[in-house]
């Protein structure tokens, strides 16, 4: 066995070894169960009526024209933005540092590396490829066969093609611009193609008409010349039989072999463009670093921070700090259009004009900002889990280190619940709201908000590596079960704590009701408020002990 | 000033450190040394109270590390050997970060007197991800000297720095001890510890194998005369 195989095939024992050790912990054996559970009941129980939708969208000619034409639209995107997307950019192959480390001063060739990049590459392409057959199962053992091999081939030309045309970049001797001028040629005879064809396609009265009018484009004439490898490479998943899949097999077959000739033969210097992409793969999974370091004059911070006073505020000043250096307004804005959309679509038939429309953005901003925002906004222990061996040598209690970090994201989620609530109230009459109910809703955003971000923050301080993320989280299904663990443990951790508040609001709501005849809604909902964040005090004096006693060592262990 | 009593630390059946125990008075400038793998960072680690020791005690300046740590804190520095700076703080943001956690009264004065000690004026508006390794590690320490700490650790504080900054550091430590601080400097480096430590702890398996000045523990080890490497490979059995 040669040693780059030798590597490749250790390299995957291991792995699965201490994926397999990992599981005499019992919260990874619990996840795995409840991950197992999740695939069965969602891709692999039996197909029930409901479920019959996935089989269904194969069902039918017209259904495997529109997935193959999407599919092959799909690869030649990606075939073509590949040469004409930063054409100057020099040769760099996923190795990792050890790679570099260990094989680039070997006596090895080149021929010898790229060989062990293919071979290590086909890992990812087998499990995306078996996974993708998971979620698209056909209905048959045999059809999820030939979608499973299918898929992989497709992925692994794909695969091929992207590192050819990296290692293209830096060859000797090669006409560089011929590549690029074919993609722009060939994308030009596509986009004439439709182009051409525009009127006819617009008189089409149904989309079948539009979906086999384009494939009547993509199959003749120029177009068809260019689509055809791509096609060919996409009907070999959707292949209905085993006949069918024989006989759309030689095409992939031939791309792939000469895909892999293309990369094999070729004499590009790679290996100082992939050292400085292993140093930046390396440095992303290490944590979130500042892509572009800006300095700011100390008039950026968002207040000045006095030297005396409670240390909280020092931390909360800290969080805000680090908030405004790397969300920028341009990054808020960009969900801007998305909120108008959903927005208006709330409010459609509704005779609101603006104010109707804007106050529907309003409040699913609202309330994705109450149920998501915790989640989201993790500028608090979340993001500092990196820095607790700082923070444990602070003169401060962990009660303190845990409200002042959660007090960043839970200031600024309150602030735009508030401005949503704000607008809610500003065009109340003219919605036949009850402005009181706004306010009650903004009583109550920080309460929620704050207790959910504590109920997230234990998990960091007590299962730091269930929050731990990036690229060097853990991966699997025992993983995936403790995701879906810790969704419904956060959902049980707020009905639990939203019960006391809602039954005290209701039980002096109705008192309310029986003396005067009526609830103004602003009393029940200050309690409520007030129960909320006296149980975010105490579970914040919780948290704390038990950061007090928390051993960064088991994290340091876990990262 | 700082005093060990009796420290263990296990991690799941590995025994890091053991009974260990020792102290450090004003003025000393001990040198914790030991092989690989001896158990001197977890015993940093759990003097600053990073982690929690198994069994045993720890008190500064008389104030028990497990029973009151944040009066213990107020009267620490630990100086990592991989500077942890928060990403998104400038320079100057992180000391008056550390001088409001560590209410430090006359901040502005002790700031601008540190900057200039260390060289950091000019890079006060800076990033970490602006500044160099030997940048990083000098904001480090100008962080940790910003309370006038009684008790200071150093964990191989010359790693990635260059000459220059070797002799600042080295300056530091000496003058930090000669103010009357009790300084603790864990270090691979045997003629750093022999240049500017007070007594040396020699620690091995997680427990102590020597403790005294160089000339004390030349004669308990018999091996008078001798360097501090000498010592070292005899005393920790791996002189062959």
């Amino acid at each position: 066995m040669g040693p780059l195989l030798y590597l490749t095939l250790c390299s995957l024992r291991n792995r699965m070894r201490v994926r397999l050790r990992r599981l005499k912990e019992p919260r990874y054996f619990i996840g795995l169960i409840v991950g197992l559970g999740y695939i069965w009941t969602v891709f692999l129980r039996p197909r029930t009526r409901s479920g019959a939708a996935t089989g269904a969208l194969f069902a039918t000619s017209d259904a495997r024209l529109a997935i193959e034409l999407a599919g092959a639209t799909l690869l030649f995107l990606l075939a073509a933005s590949a040469w004409l997307s930063s054409p100057k950019r020099r040769p760099a192959l996923s190795f990792t540092r050890a790679d570099i480390q260990f094989l680039f001063p070997a006596p090895l060739t080149r021929t010898e590396l790229l060989r062990y990049k293919v071979v290590r590459s086909q890992v990812g392409v087998l499990v995306g490829s078996a996974f993708m057959t998971l979620v698209f199962r056909r209905g048959s053992l045999a059809g999820g066969w030939m979608f499973f091999a299918g898929m992989a081939i497709a992925l692994t030309i794909l695969n091929l093609y992207i590192t050819g045309v990296s290692l293209s970049r830096g060859s000797v001797g090669v006409r560089r611009w011929l590549p690029v001028a074919l993609a722009a040629g060939a994308t030009i005879v596509l986009a004439g193609t439709l182009a051409l064809d525009w009127g006819t396609l617009a008189s089409m009265p149904s989309g079948t008409d539009v979906m086999r009018e384009l494939g009547r484009l993509a199959t003749t004439g120029a177009a068809g010349i260019v689509f055809s490898p791509f096609r060919a490479v996409t009907r070999l998943p959707l292949a209905e039989t085993p006949a069918t899949f024989l006989r759309a097999f030689p095409g992939p077959l031939l791309i792939l072999v000469l895909s892999y000739l293309w990369v094999i033969r070729s004499d590009a210097s790679f290996e100082e463009g992939s050292a400085e992409l292993a140093e930046k793969i390396a440095s992303i999974r290490k944590g979130p670093q500042p892509s572009t370091p800006r300095v700011r004059p100390a008039t950026a911070a968002p207040f000045r921070l006095s030297i005396e006073g409670r240390p909280e505020m020092a931390i909360l000043w800290k969080n805000l700090i680090s908030v405004g250096r790397y969300v920028s307004l341009r990054t808020l804005f960009r969900f801007l259009p998305l909120f108008f959309v959903f927005g208006v679509m709330l409010t459609r038939g509704s005779r609101g004009g603006v104010g109707s429309a804007l106050t529907g953005v309003c409040a699913l901003v609202y309330f994705m900002t109450i149920f998501l925002g915790p989640q989201l906004a993790r500028n608090d222990l979340r993001q500092d889990l990196r820095n607790l061996d700082v923070l444990k040598t602070w003169p401060v209690s962990g009660a303190t280190i845990v409200r002042g970090e959660v007090l960043a994201p839970a200031v600024l989620l309150t602030v735009i619940a508030w401005l949503c609530a704000l607008d809610g109230f500003v065009f109340a009459s003219s919605l036949k709201l009850q402005p009181s109910w706004v306010v009650a809703a903004a009583l109550l955003a920080p309460g929620l908000i704050v207790l959910q971000l504590l109920a997230q923050n234990t998990i960091a301080v007590m299962w730091p590596s269930w929050i731990l993320t990036g690229p060097a989280r853990a991966r699997g299904i025992d993983v995936m079960g403790q995701r879906l663990l810790m969704m419904l443990g956060l959902l049980l951790v707020l009905v639990v704590a939203v019960l006391p508040a809602g039954i005290a609001a209701a039980v002096l709501g109705l008192g309310l009701y029986y003396l005067i005849g009526g609830i103004p809604i602003i009393v029940p909902a200050i309690i409520a408020a007030a129960i909320l964040l006296a149980e975010a005090m105490l579970l914040s004096r919780a948290v704390g002990k038990l950061l007090d006693r928390t051993d960064v060592s088991a994290i340091d262990a876990l990262e | 000033m700082i005093t060990v009593s009796h420290l263990t630390k296990v991690y799941g059946e590995l025994k890091a450190v053991d009974d260990f125990s020792f102290e450090v008075g004003p003025g000393e400038i001990v040198g914790l040394i030991g092989p690989n793998g001896a158990g001197k960072t977890s015993t940093l680690r759990c003097i600053v109270g990073i982690q929690t020791p198994t069994t045993g005690t720890i008190s500064i300046d008389g104030h028990d590390m497990a029973k009151d740590p944040v009066a213990a804190k107020r009267h620490l520095a630990f100086m990592a050997d991989e500077p942890h700076l928060f990403d998104y703080l400038t320079v100057a943001e992180h000391l008056r970060l550390t001088g409001r956690i560590y209410n430090v009264r006359d901040f502005d004065a002790r700031c601008s007197a540190l900057l200039n000690e260390l060289q950091l004026t000019e890079k006060e508006n800076s990033l970490p991800a602006e500044l160099s390794r030997g940048m990083k590690q000098k904001v480090a320490i100008a962080c940790g000297l910003l309370h006038e700490p009684k008790a200071l650790l150093f964990d191989e504080p010359l790693t990635g720095l260059d000459p220059l900054g070797i002799r600042h550091m080295k300056g530091t430590i000496v003058a930090r001890g000669r103010a009357g601080g009790a300084v603790i400097v864990s270090s691979h480096l045997l003629h750093l510890v022999e240049e500017i430590c007070t007594r040396v702890v020699i620690i091995d398996r997680g427990r102590k194998v020597a403790d005294g000045t160089i000339a004390e523990i030349s004669a308990q080890a018999a091996a008078e005369g001798s360097t501090l490497e000498q010592i070292f490979l005899k005393v920790t059995g791996r002189e062959s």
